[in-house]
């Protein structure tokens, strides 16, 4: 590129006052040393004066007013997505509140995750979940007993229900320990009006 | 009169922007009236027609409306609109098959300029813009975008989608046409 060139580019610049002093010293420096680029420079002013403003004012409120209407169009046409108490311009807000909701939504289901996955022990019991101490006891409970003194009987010993009844009426009750068995065995021998028939303590030796 | 100063465009066109996304519908007639005297005369670039002008234009606002989340302020505001403007442009011209496909030679006359002839036939606006017409469409575009919208070198590359370089090319043989087509308009 010419010296020429390189500062018939930078004219436009210089007309708008954009170029900085060290550009516009060493410019200024170029012309006086070359005056046919002073024509030059004259050419590109009035090219740029001749810029032409072809908008009447009739064009652009007319212009304006079909705009407006495709917009209220446009928003009506976006307005059943939105809460129907906001107006319809706030749809970009509802695009925002519904991305944070997302990202909250994300972040709770991986904390969860995370909760899960790294527990040692689960928080909940399966009921299909066999004692530890594989402990058993199986009793032929009285009609008459009441679901209070059965889940009294229950809490006492540290038992649970773990099948039954079967077709006998039999019930299948665990325990944490032999002690709560027996201890559990006594109890029903003070209150035989409450069963029909019971086993001894039973261990299960799988578990 | 121009609203925008260079001092204050891009907080201008932030607040401007700002107003459209919440959905300030004053904030986009700020913009309609602003740019769209300047979209006019560039989208006459590529379109003859003036309602397909008028079409573009409004096609063009409506999607500043739709899409001004989206603007992230790494270009000024009105390249971005006039971005949007040249795709529609372009595609309606597709659809019309009335695209005019141009290389980048440039075709300089190789006779002689007399200087005071152009500079004075340049005075006359009407015949600059008479002249300019006359150019090739992509050294029209040039010289509109930069003569007669102020853009930078760079903010006319990303609305045409090409090298600076190109540009600056395209400028320095717009010039030399203009000023030949200018001395013939003389005579």
């Amino acid at each position: 590129m010419t010296n020429e060139q390189r500062f018939s580019l930078l004219v436009p610049r210089y007309l708008r006052g954009e170029l900085s002093p060290d550009e516009t010293s060493e410019f200024e420096s170029y012309v006086s040393e070359n005056p046919d680029f002073q024509a030059n420079i004259e050419f590109q002013r009035n090219l740029m004066a001749a810029r032409a403003d072809d908008n009447s004012p009739a064009d652009m409120e007319f212009g304006w007013a079909k705009l407006s209407r495709s917009i209220d169009a446009l928003e009506a046409e976006t307005a059943p997505l939105q809460d129907t108490t906001a107006s319809p311009q706030s749809y970009p807000h509802f695009k925002n509140m519904w991305k944070i909701a997302a990202a909250l939504l994300g972040c709770v289901s991986i904390g969860q995750a995370l909760y899960i996955t790294n527990s040692e022990t689960p928080k909940y019991k399966l009921v299909s979940e066999k004692p530890k101490a594989g402990i058993t006891l199986q009793i032929g409970f009285e009609s008459g007993l009441s679901v209070n003194e059965l889940s009294r009987f229950l809490v006492e010993h540290e038992s649970q229900i773990i099948s039954g009844p079967g077709n006998l009426g039999i019930y299948t009750l665990s325990f944490s320990d032999i002690e709560n068995c027996e201890s559990a065995i006594n109890t029903l021998k003070s209150k035989e009006q409450f069963v029909e028939t019971y086993t001894s303590c039973q261990t299960d030796s799988k578990t | 009169m121009h609203p925008i100063t260079s001092q204050n465009r891009r907080e201008f066109e932030k607040r401007l922007i700002a107003g459209i996304v919440i959905g300030d519908k004053a904030a986009m007639k700020d913009v309609y009236k602003t740019y769209t005297p300047a979209l006019n005369g560039f989208v006459r670039l590529y379109l003859a027609d003036p309602n397909d002008v008028a079409d573009i234009i409004h096609d063009t606002m409506l999607e500043v409306w739709r899409k001004a989340d989206r603007f992230e302020g790494r270009s000024s505001l009105k390249t971005w609109i006039f971005s949007i403007a040249k795709n529609k442009s372009i595609d309606r011209n597709r659809k019309s098959s009335r695209i005019a496909y141009t290389d980048e030679n440039t075709d300089i006359e190789d006779a002689t300029l007399n200087a005071v002839d152009v500079l004075a036939i340049s005075q006359e606006a009407s015949s600059v813009r008479e002249a300019v017409i006359q150019l090739k469409p992509e050294h029209r575009r040039a010289i509109h975008l930069s003569f007669f919208e102020d853009l930078t070198y760079k903010e006319i590359a990303e609305i045409e989608g090409c090298p600076e370089g190109t540009i600056k090319t395209r400028i320095l043989y717009a010039k030399r046409n203009l000023q030949h087509i200018l001395q013939d308009l003389k005579k």
